[in-house]
């Protein structure tokens, strides 16, 4: 992948936190997410995990064959997924404490 | 993206506060925990099956309970453990977010391969597998 031939970095240009520039000084290259959706993977929400990891695939892959349009989007969907799986996941789990504190305090004034 | 103020020290804070949670109680023991769906309905385990178990075994030093629990959570850990300090690096001295690893096309790719053959392995009801299960 040579086609895109550093020139020289334009001094006091730094890419916004958080992205680096491999090979492209012009187009930095996108935030794939590839820890958050492990994350999500291991800890919540499996299937938007996933989603999230091939999502961080497709970002790399795209940059390297130049489309930045479109790892431009599967950056999106990868940060759409991940943002997904982590509310999803604090949802259900505050849900599922809220519920059992419920069950617990009806089941004590029913005498059980 | 540019990170917020209240960003960093919210995470810091919540993270803090589930570690004293799970470091005080054990999820395979109290009922307040939130149990998989995936697993209530069909009795399989999922690639996070046990990482509640696992984060308590680890806060307790206990990594061979953790691996037991989820293989997938105490090997993932040195790969996070990188990844976070390349970005504290990048945090503080400003400048761009420099491990190539996760950048590159193959390394999602790899992930999602271990992730997959993992949920099918630690599912397989024989010897060598049955070690994958969450319990």
């Amino acid at each position: 992948m040579e086609e895109n031939q550093p020139f020289g970095q334009p001094p006091g240009q730094q890419p916004p936190f958080g992205q680096s520039n491999f090979n492209n000084p012009l187009t930095p290259r996108p935030k794939n997410y590839l820890v958050e959706s492990i994350l999500v993977t291991i800890l919540c929400c499996l299937p938007l995990g996933i989603a999230g990891i091939v999502n961080a695939a497709n970002v790399n892959s795209r940059y390297d064959a130049g489309d930045y349009a479109g790892a431009q989007a599967a950056s999106k969907d990868a940060w759409k997924y991940t943002k997904l799986g982590f509310i999803i996941g604090l949802v259900v789990g505050i849900l599922y404490f809220v519920v059992v504190v419920i069950l617990g305090v009806g089941g004590a004034m029913l005498g059980r | 993206m540019r990170y917020k103020k209240w960003y960093l020290p919210g995470i810091l804070i919540v993270v803090a506060a589930l570690a004293v949670v799970y470091y005080r109680y054990d999820p395979g023991r109290s009922v307040y925990f939130p149990k998989c769906p995936f697993h209530t309905f069909t009795g399989l385990d999922c690639p996070g099956c046990g990482s509640q178990r696992a984060i308590h075994a680890l806060l307790h030093g206990n990594i061979g309970q953790a691996a037991d629990n989820n293989l997938l959570l105490v090997m993932s850990l040195p790969f996070l453990a990188v990844h976070y300090y390349h970005k504290t690096v990048s945090g503080i001295t400003r400048r761009p977010y420099s491990w190539r690893v996760v950048g590159h096309p193959a390394t999602a790719r790899i992930i999602f391969v271990i992730v997959v053959l993992f949920w099918i392995l630690r599912n397989i009801p024989l010897t060598p597998f049955q070690y994958l299960a969450s319990d």
